[in-house]
């Protein structure tokens, strides 16, 4: 009885423990807006954007009389990148700090103006709401390349999220805990506490190795539905920074395994030792 | 008699210390497996439809298969010709009494635009019988499309053939207008398209559109 009561414990460990872990790693990376902007920087996502606002905003000036040059100096790099932190920041927040399009739109539309009017073109009311127009064009291009387009739908998942996985974590952790203690009171042998936290830690670590390993085998990661390279190459190295995380989670459980196994050899050793000695002593 | 009890205990305890944590991890995964079943099996079923085998390939860099054509009668396979990518230079539009004589791009995107004229994806290329719409910029390659009138003749050339259009009709339309392209025709037709504006400066949604009847070239076929 108290060795299937153990072994349940055990397995009720190992569950709790990987819980944990995932929940642990979802937590720092996905749910992390800090993590979303490191890899933002790392893909050199802002420029991409850049680049790509910049190409339709050369195509709409090929379609309303304003050369590429001066089309291209509309985009600023920095308040882009400064922008799309704020969309991230959007995405994890009820708060609504996105970015500045009106601001922007406001802008391009003065600057179009400006430069119309530096090359002697009468602004007629007709011009004006061309000018509108094209002004709109940008700003609603900007809005979908600087908002991640799509993707922003998943902060209605995010915001709840977050705090059901702070809640999930508190209470996996806690069970683990609180499990280990029972493990503890059910068996007073040390040798065979070892032992069944040894299987539960090893249990955990073989899930994590399992889906790090079918994950990179199947290249299921790379295989990742976006269309657009930029935010494909962002999207892929969040991913694979997910994995790195549950690798050190992996190796954390495993380190944690190798002191128990080693405290267990101990332990057998001494037993070992004073059962060899018992047997001399009879004799 | 106890030494042999100890040995086999320890034998016991290193097939357990196996089996065990692969038996945890083998039911932590059935669980996880039937959780993610119950709560997200259609978001999981919808989703594996868009995962290709291979991933997004963003490393083709777009080829240019134009060459002068041999045919401008008859049928050609399709095993025949090299279907375009997005990007690829497939053929070349002349327009006479526009002055047109330009490349043709597989896809209507703004690299493509800027090049020279895009042939929209989401219609047909020439020889396959149905609506094939190419557009350009007024401040491009198109800025003389105005000058089109009905009975003029318009060229597009393909590596598997050449094809012949006569303008039919221009109009000025809303590019939210259903009736601007449709897509619907059996028969072979080109759509030429280019952004409108009465000002020097500035856009509207209005475009320019010429409409062509097909006049010879030769089929795609299976």
């Amino acid at each position: 009885m108290r060795a299937f009561l153990s072994f349940a414990l055990s397995f009720a460990i190992s569950f709790c423990l990987t819980s944990f872990g995932f929940l642990a790693v979802i937590r720092v990376t996905i749910l992390n807006p800090s993590y979303i902007k490191f890899h933002v920087e790392r893909t050199s996502y802002a420029q991409n954007v850049a680049d790509e606002i910049t190409n339709h905003f050369i195509s709409y000036g090929m379609s309303s009389g304003f050369s590429a040059e001066f089309m291209s100096g509309i985009i600023d790099g920095r308040q882009i990148k400064n922008d799309i932190f704020c969309e991230i920041d959007n995405l994890y927040s009820k708060e609504n700090v996105g970015a500045t399009v009106e601001g922007f739109r406001e802008i391009t539309y003065e600057k179009l103006t400006e430069d119309a009017k530096n090359r002697g073109i009468k602004i007629t009311r007709e011009t004006e709401q061309n000018l509108n127009y094209l002004a709109d064009l940008c700003k609603e291009t900007y809005t979908e390349y600087v908002g991640f387009g799509w993707l922003s739908e998943t902060s209605r998942v995010l915001i709840p999220a977050k705090s059901i996985v702070n809640s999930a974590l508190i209470i996996s952790g806690a069970l683990t805990m609180l499990l280990i203690a029972c493990i503890f009171i059910i068996q007073s042998n040390r040798t065979r506490r070892y032992r069944y936290l040894i299987y539960s830690a090893a249990g955990s670590v073989i899930v994590f190795t399992a889906g790090i390993i079918t994950l990179m085998v199947t290249g299921f990661i790379n295989r990742i539905p976006v269309g657009d390279e930029g935010l494909y190459k962002l999207v892929v190295s969040c991913a694979n920074g997910v994995l790195v995380f549950i690798s050190l989670f992996a190796i954390v459980i495993a380190a944690a395994a190798g002191i128990i196994i080693a405290l267990y050899h101990r332990r057998m050793k001494k037993r070992l030792r004073g059962t060899e000695e018992d047997n001399l002593s009879r004799r | 008699m106890s030494k042999n009890n100890e040995k086999i205990k320890r034998k016991n305890n290193r097939w357990k210390i196996i089996l065990y944590p692969i038996v945890f991890s083998f039911l932590t995964v059935m669980i996880y497996t039937a959780v993610l079943a119950f709560f997200a099996i259609n978001y999981i079923e919808a989703g594996s439809l868009f995962f290709s085998k291979n991933g997004p390939d963003f490393g083709r860099e777009p080829a240019k298969t134009y060459t002068e054509p041999k045919l401008s009668l008859g049928t050609v396979k399709y095993k025949d010709i090299e279907f375009p990518f997005d990007g690829d230079e497939f053929a070349r539009l002349i327009v006479g009494p526009a002055d047109i004589d330009t490349p043709v791009f597989y896809n209507d995107s703004p690299k493509e635009l800027q090049k020279g004229v895009g042939t929209s994806r989401m219609a047909y290329i020439p020889g396959q019988g149905r609506t094939i719409v190419m557009g350009g910029h007024n401040y491009g390659v198109f800025s003389d499309l105005e000058k089109v009138k009905p009975g003029d003749r318009i060229e597009v050339k393909t590596h598997y053939g050449e094809y012949v259009y006569e303008a039919a009709e221009s109009k000025i339309i809303h590019f939210e207008d259903p009736d601007t392209y449709d897509l619907e025709p059996e028969e072979e037709n080109l759509i030429l398209y280019t952004c409108h504006s009465e000002t020097m400066v500035g856009a509207t949604p209005y475009r320019l559109v010429v409409y062509c009847k097909f006049i010879s070239g030769p089929s795609l076929i299976h």
